[in-house]
């Protein structure tokens, strides 16, 4: 996937405009996972949108392979899961994640709905309906969901960021497996620098007012990352060189409101 | 969001409506407010008599049925609108000021042109449709508009049409505000209905209440009324247990 040059203003009413996007470029390889954090207000949710094409840039272009986001969404080959789960509370475990095949005019495959269910450990809930459920367990039908049609491109926005912090790393720890097995290319927004160290390839971090790239690290750390690697020496140093990164990050964030014309 | 009431408030409210019904009974047996006002007693004695019972039975079963047909057309007619508003955005603006100019007509200045237009059998159930559509289309309307983001993100994501969005999604999503919508047209529906009975219907509750006027049967007057209420009353309280099972199911 490539990113490229791309600019995003919101306007304020008469307060002028706000620009939430300067200038961001960067590459995704084939199979890589990439995590974005930054401080609030930076604009990684709108990046993600954009890429998703929920939002139009107001310069600059996605790709992803040959596709943009409008006609990898056509193809019915993009899949996401944000902080609010968004399941339909009138359909079952089973039919929340067979929900992309509906969507896509597609018969659904319960084999492999079924066999999604049980790559995130919910087997047995098939039938239950998403108010039986915990969060966490929401989160893991959203994200069986998200891979369901087999997506090119996953965007995942903050999946686990309303969930408890024992709950997330519950998940973190459980599920990395889940995405180096798949081997799609995925982005993750989260504002978490263990969860992004955890699980990425690679790490971005942006700043905010206006939104752009301050930092990139390469996470070389073997796989699977599990307790033991995520308590060593690394893994910590790691953290730390990020969250200073992030800390800069914040600090060079200035006020970016043009003015009215 | 359903706001249950506070615990406790069945006594309450059991007591309050004993006491309003003792104040009615009280002041109808001492003429405080005139022969125009009977007590609930002498209302009552107009059902002990056959005819009269049958009378406004029969005058009620008619007015129900009108009122019945009437929500189901307004129902079908603010569903049709309100998926054509979200189903082609562009036609919204016009759709909207169509359903509210239909609606801003005083339907009892055209009661005599649906009398000629419509027939007087058919008038009850077409005054009724015209009161009942607004509320459900405003409702459904908003429902669909107002869907969950995260919902609607998704099927945009995943490259849904609008049309399967709008069956798989937003439709389901607004079913609690669309049954919310029927719940609050009830009553009007009622309304509607013996207003178009007045216009010259040949049963109904309305025709009663004109004729009981007319030939100042005061009891059978208010029996007429105090039923219209009852009907309003017992069709609110029927959508209002579906809505609750369309919230708990169709709804966070």
């Amino acid at each position: 996937m490539r990113v490229a040059g791309i600019f995003k203003t919101f306007p304020l009413g008469k307060k002028g405009s706000v620009r939430a996007l300067d200038a961001i470029s960067f590459d995704m390889a084939q199979r890589e996972l990439v995590a974005v954090v930054g401080p609030s207000g930076c604009g990684k949710s709108t990046l993600l949108r954009i890429i998703a094409g929920l939002e139009t840039p107001d310069a600059g272009e996605v790709r992803i392979g040959a596709d943009t986001p409008a006609t990898l969404t056509a193809r019915h080959r993009l899949g996401v899961a944000f902080q609010d789960h968004g399941l339909l509370p009138w359909l079952t475990v089973a039919g929340n994640i067979g929900l992309p095949y509906r969507l896509a005019g597609l018969p659904p495959d319960p084999a492999r709905i079924a066999a999604l269910a049980g790559m995130v450990g919910l087997s047995k809930f098939l039938e239950a309906v998403p108010r039986q459920l915990s969060g966490g367990m929401r989160q893991r039908v959203s994200l069986a969901r998200s891979i369901a049609l087999d997506p090119v491109l996953l965007l995942l926005d903050e999946p686990f960021g309303a969930l408890d912090l024992v709950t997330r790393r519950t998940l973190n720890q459980e599920l990395q497996s889940l995405w180096t097995d798949l081997g799609t290319t995925t982005l993750l927004i989260t504002h978490s620098v263990e969860e992004a160290v955890q699980l990425a390839d690679r790490v971005l971090v942006m700043a905010a007012r206006p939104g752009r790239i301050h930092a990139e690290f390469r996470i070389d750390l073997p796989r699977p990352r599990d307790r033991a690697l995520t308590n060593s020496l690394p893994f910590l140093n790691l953290v730390q060189a990020v969250s200073s990164s992030l800390d800069d990050a914040s600090a060079a964030s200035g006020e970016q409101t043009e003015p009215g014309a | 969001m359903i706001r249950q009431a506070p615990r406790g408030g069945a006594p309450l409210r059991a007591v309050g409506t004993l006491l309003f019904l003792a104040a009615w009974e009280a002041i109808g047996r001492t003429g405080l407010w005139g022969e125009s006002f009977p007590a609930l007693s002498t209302i009552g004695g107009v059902f002990v008599n056959d005819a009269s019972r049958n009378l406004l039975l029969r005058a009620l079963g008619r007015t129900a049925e009108s009122a019945s047909y009437g929500l189901a057309l307004g129902a079908i007619a603010a569903l049709l609108l309100a998926s054509a508003s979200s189903l082609w955005p562009r036609l919204r603006i016009g759709l909207d000021t169509l359903a509210t100019g239909i609606y801003a007509i005083p339907t009892i200045t055209f009661g005599p042109v649906f009398i000629l237009v419509a027939g007087p059998e058919a008038t009850p159930i077409v005054l009724s449709a015209l009161s009942a559509y607004f509320p459900i289309f405003v409702a459904l309307d908003s429902g669909l508009r107002f869907a969950p983001a995260a919902q609607r993100d998704l099927a945009a994501v995943l490259g849904a049409s609008r049309a399967r969005a709008f069956g798989r999604v937003d439709f389901p999503a607004a079913l609690p505000a669309f049954v919310d919508g029927l719940r609050l047209a009830a009553p009007g529906a009622v309304l509607g209905a013996v207003l178009g009975e007045w216009f010259g219907a040949p049963r109904g509750l309305g025709v009663v209440i004109i004729s009981s006027l007319q030939n100042v049967r005061i009891p059978q007057l208010w029996a007429a009324a105090l039923l219209c209420v009852t009907c309003s009353l017992l069709a609110y309280v029927l959508l209002s247990a579906l809505h609750r099972q369309a919230h708990r199911r169709y709804a966070w």
